[in-house]
C-alpha cells in the first residue's frame, strides 16, 4: 500500500479502510477501534536533567525497571553554564539537577553523555552527530523540539514528563493518529535566505496552529538540495507551527551524513540498512490529507517581531497595524506591541538591540558557526551588544576550534562558550536583563522565554544575528555583507 | 501512586483571555529548575500575575472574586509551545482541575491527563456557548459542574473521532495513570 513516511509509524493498524504495515514497528500494537495506536519507541533521548527526574522518580516508586536501558540515552543541556566548566556549579539547583541526571543513568544502567565525555551537548545536535537518530524509527524526548530529528526520516516526539516515565518503563507510547500534509518548497533559495528563513516562513503562512493534528513533511527542490544540518533547522520548528512531528523522507544526502557516524550500521550492515532506509520514504504515488506549495524565491531575510513565530516580517518590511489588520489577530498584535515596546506600522529594520545569541538546537551546528564565521573577517560587534556564541555541542565545539572558529569569534568580539541551550530558555545563567531586547538565532520568541518577564526577542538566522551584532540594530544581513542579491555567494 | 478518580469539577472558574497561551506564560523556564513538580504550583502564570518587582498586576488570577478557581478558560492554542509536563502540573498544583480552551495542540493534550484534568475541545464548543461560558464566568457567582457525562455527551456524537477525548475522560473517571492501558480502555469504551 503506498502511502507517506508516515505509514511506519503506526503498525498493523487499521485506519480509514487503509492497510498500513511496518516491518520496523513490528512489537506494535493497537486498538482496532481506536485512534491510538501504542508505538513502539526506537530509542530515546532523555536531556532531561528538566524533564526527567520524576519519571526516575515515579518507576522508582512504582518499583519498575527501565525496560531497554539501551535504547535511552542521555546528556544534559537545558541548566548548564556556559562559561563555568568545572562543578559544583555556582547555582545549587543547576548542580542538583545533573547530580540526579547522572545516579539515575547509573542506577538504570543508561548512557550519559556527561560533560567530561566530550560528547555532551544539546540533545537534539548530539542525537544526529553520534548517529544514533536513523531513518524509519520512532523517538521521543521529554523536549518538543524533538521534532528536529525528523530531517533523518524519523518520526521524532515531545512528550511530557510521565510520557517519559512510560517510555522507560515500557519503551512504547500511546499516540494519536496524525495526518499529513506535504509542504513543498520548489526554486532557488536567493542568497543570504537560510533554512531559519524557510521555517519561519512557512509558521507566518500557515500559522502557529495550522499544524495542530498535522504531521508536517517536507520536501521539494529546496528541501532535496538541502544539507542534513539544514534539514534540522527546519525540522526542529515544526512544533512552533503546532505539527506534532516534521520530517524530510530520507536520500543520499542522508546516508551520507550518516555514515561513519559512532552509533551508525557497520560493514555489511550499512548497505542492508541503506536499502531498508530507502524503502521508507513516502511513496511518489501517495495522497496527502493536504499539500502546501512554497516558492523559494518567494522568502526573504525573515525576522519575528512579536511574541509567538508566527508572527514574522522579511528584514525591509513594516510591523503590522492593528488599525489595518484583520479583526480577529488585533488583540494579539495589540499585546505583542505593547510587551515589544514597537509602534504600529513601524519598521523593523533599524530597531536597537542589546543583546545578540547565536546557539541552539535550532541553529547551533557546525554550518551555522562556519557559514557566519566566513563573513565576519574583520569587523566588530557593536560597543552595544553583548554577543555570545554556544555551540550545541562539545563535538561541534571541538570541531570549531579546530578549524579556527573560535578565534574569528572572539576577535569580533563575541564571547565564546561551552556547549548548551544557554540563552534559548535561560535556565542557565545566561539571560537577558529587564527589557533588553535581544537578536536571536534560537526557536521561541514568548513572553519572558530569554529568563527576563519583560525581555524582548526577535528570532533570525545565524547571519542575520551576527548582523544585528555588528550593526547593533535589525539589519539585512545581505547590506552588511556585501552578500549581492540575485547572484551567486 | 493510584490516582483519585475524577468524575467531575465543580469550582468557580476564571478566564485568561487570549490565544497563543504558551508554555512558558504558565510557567516561565526559569522556574523549572527543579527534581520533583511539588513546587509548581506558586509560580503558574508567574509573569502574568506579578510585574518585575513580584508585585500583583491587576488580572483576573488575582482578583478576589475568582480565588480559589478550579476552572480555567482560554482562548485558541492555549498550552502552545513546549511538551514539558511542568505546565499542567503547575496548573494542577495551583488548584485548577479543568481548562476549557478553544483549542490546544497536541503536544499539550498529549500530555496524560492522568494529572486529573480535563481539557475540553473546542469544536463542540460554539462560539454562542463560549460567550455563555464567559459571562458565566465573568458574573463569578456560578459554582462550575463540568462532568465527565457531560463532557461525554458534548463531545460525542462520533464515538471514533473522538475516541481520544473518551479515553481521556475514561482514565479520569477510573483514576487510571499508565497510558499503556489505554487500548485495553478503548475496547470497553467501544462496547
Amino acid at each position: 500500500m503506498s502511502g507517506p513516511l508516515l505509514r511506519l509509524f503506526i503498525s498493523k493498524t487499521e485506519f480509514h479502510g487503509q492497510k498500513l504495515i511496518s516491518e520496523s514497528m513490528g512489537s506494535a500494537r493497537s486498538g482496532a477501534t481506536s485512534q491510538w495506536s501504542d508505538a513502539t519507541v526506537d530509542w530515546h533521548a532523555s536531556h532531561s536533567e528538566v524533564t526527567s527526574p520524576q519519571a526516575f522518580g515515579m518507576l522508582r516508586e512504582m518499583g519498575l525497571p527501565v525496560r531497554h536501558p539501551e535504547r535511552t540515552f542521555a546528556t544534559v543541556d537545558h541548566i548548564v553554564p556556559t562559561n563555568e566548566l568545572v562543578e559544583p556549579y555556582s547555582d545549587p539547583l543547576a548542580q542538583a539537577m545533573i547530580v540526579e541526571l547522572r545516579k539515575n543513568c547509573a542506577e538504570y544502567g543508561v548512557t550519559f553523555f556527561d560533560t567530561t565525555t566530550g560528547k555532551q551537548g544539546i540533545v537534539h545536535i548530539v542525537g544526529p552527530e553520534q548517529g544514533i537518530t536513523q531513518p524509519g524509527t520512532t523517538i521521543a524526548c521529554g523536549d518538543s523540539h524533538t521534532s528536529t530529528h525528523g530531517a533523518f526520516g524519523a518520526i521524532a516526539f515531545g512528550i511530557g514528563t510521565s510520557q517519559v516515565r512510560d517510555v522507560l518503563a515500557t519503551q512504547t507510547m500511546a499516540i494519536g493518529k496524525l495526518k499529513v500534509r506535504r509542504i513543498n518548497v520548489d526554486g532557488q533559495l536567493a542568497p543570504g535566505v537560510y533554512a531559519k528563513d524557510v521555517i519561519l516562513h512557512i509558521i507566518r503562512v500557515l500559522g502557529v496552529n495550522g499544524g495542530t493534528g498535522f504531521a508536517y513533511e517536507y520536501g521539494g527542490e529546496v528541501f532535496d538540495r538541502f544539507t542534513m544540518e539544514e534539514r534540522m533547522t527546519v525540522c526542529n520548528m515544526s512544533i512552533e507551527g503546532g505539527a506534532r512531528v516534521g520530517y524530510v523522507n530520507p536520500d543520499d544526502t542522508t546516508f551520507e551524513y550518516l555514515k561513519g557516524r559512532p552509533y551508525a550500521p557497520k560493514g555489511t550492515e550499512w548497505e542492508s540498512a541503506v536499502q531498508r532506509w530507502r524503502s521508507f520514504a513516502s511513496d511518489a504515488d501517495c495522497v496527502y490529507d493536504d499539500v502546501v506549495n512554497i516558492r523559494a524565491e518567494d522568502i526573504g531575510p525573515t525576522v519575528t517581531w512579536g511574541i509567538n513565530p508566527g508572527q514574522a516580517v522579511f528584514i525591509d518590511e513594516n510591523i503590522p497595524d492593528p488599525a489595518t489588520s484583520p479583526e480577529s489577530l488585533r488583540a494579539g498584535i495589540e499585546e505583542a506591541l505593547e510587551h515589544m515596546k514597537f509602534a504600529p506600522g513601524q519598521a523593523i529594520r533599524g530597531v536597537p538591540v542589546d543583546v545578540a545569541f547565536l546557539g541552539s538546537c535550532t541553529n547551533g551546528r557546525l554550518s551555522d558557526l562556519k557559514e557566519v564565521a566566513r563573513f565576519l573577517d574583520g569587523r566588530k560587534v557593536h560597543p552595544r551588544v553583548k554577543a555570545i556564541v554556544v555551540p550545541g555541542s562539545q563535538a561541534v565545539a571541538a570541531i570549531a576550534m579546530e578549524l579556527g572558529l573560535d578565534k574569528i569569534f572572539t576577535e569580533a568580539g563575541f564571547e565564546w562558550r561551552g556547549a548548551g541551550c544557554s540563552m534559548c530558555l535561560a535556565m542557565n545563567p545566561d539571560k537577558l536583563i529587564g527589557d533588553q531586547l535581544c537578536a536571536s538565532s534560537s526557536n521561541r520568541n514568548f513572553k519572558g522565554r530569554q529568563g527576563s518577564p519583560t525581555g524582548r526577542t526577535i528570532l533570525m538566522s545565524p547571519l542575520m544575528v551576527a548582523a544585528a551584532a555588528i550593526t547593533g540594530e535589525i539589519s539585512d544581513a545581505r547590506e552588511v555583507f556585501d552578500i549581492l542579491q540575485g547572484s551567486a555567494v | 501512586m493510584a490516582l483519585a478518580s475524577i468524575s467531575s469539577v465543580t469550582g468557580r472558574g476564571v478566564h485568561v483571555a487570549g490565544d497563543d497561551i504558551d508554555t512558558d506564560r504558565i510557567i516561565p523556564a526559569r522556574f523549572m529548575k527543579c527534581v520533583t513538580f511539588d513546587g509548581l504550583g506558586e509560580y503558574f502564570f508567574y509573569d502574568v500575575r506579578k510585574d518585575a518587582d513580584g508585585n500583583d498586576r491587576k488580572h483576573n488570577l488575582n482578583d478576589p472574586r475568582f480565588k480559589g478557581a478550579s476552572v480555567l478558560l482560554s482562548g485558541n492554542n492555549f498550552g502552545c509551545g513546549s511538551s514539558r509536563e511542568h505546565a499542567p502540573q503547575a496548573l494542577q498544583k495551583a488548584g485548577f482541575r479543568a481548562v476549557i480552551a478553544e483549542g490546544s495542540p497536541k503536544s499539550f493534550l498529549a500530555i496524560p491527563s492522568s494529572w486529573a484534568y480535563l481539557v475540553s475541545r473546542p469544536p463542540r464548543l460554539t462560539s454562542a456557548a463560549l460567550s455563555m461560558l464567559l459571562r458565566q464566568i465573568q458574573h463569578w457567582k456560578s459554582l462550575w459542574t463540568w462532568s465527565a457525562a457531560k463532557c461525554a455527551s458534548a463531545i460525542n456524537p462520533s464515538r471514533v473521532a473522538f475516541a481520544q477525548a473518551h479515553a481521556k475522560l475514561y482514565s479520569l473517571v477510573n483514576g487510571i495513570h499508565s497510558l499503556n492501558c489505554w487500548p485495553t480502555m478503548m475496547l470497553s469504551i467501544a462496547d
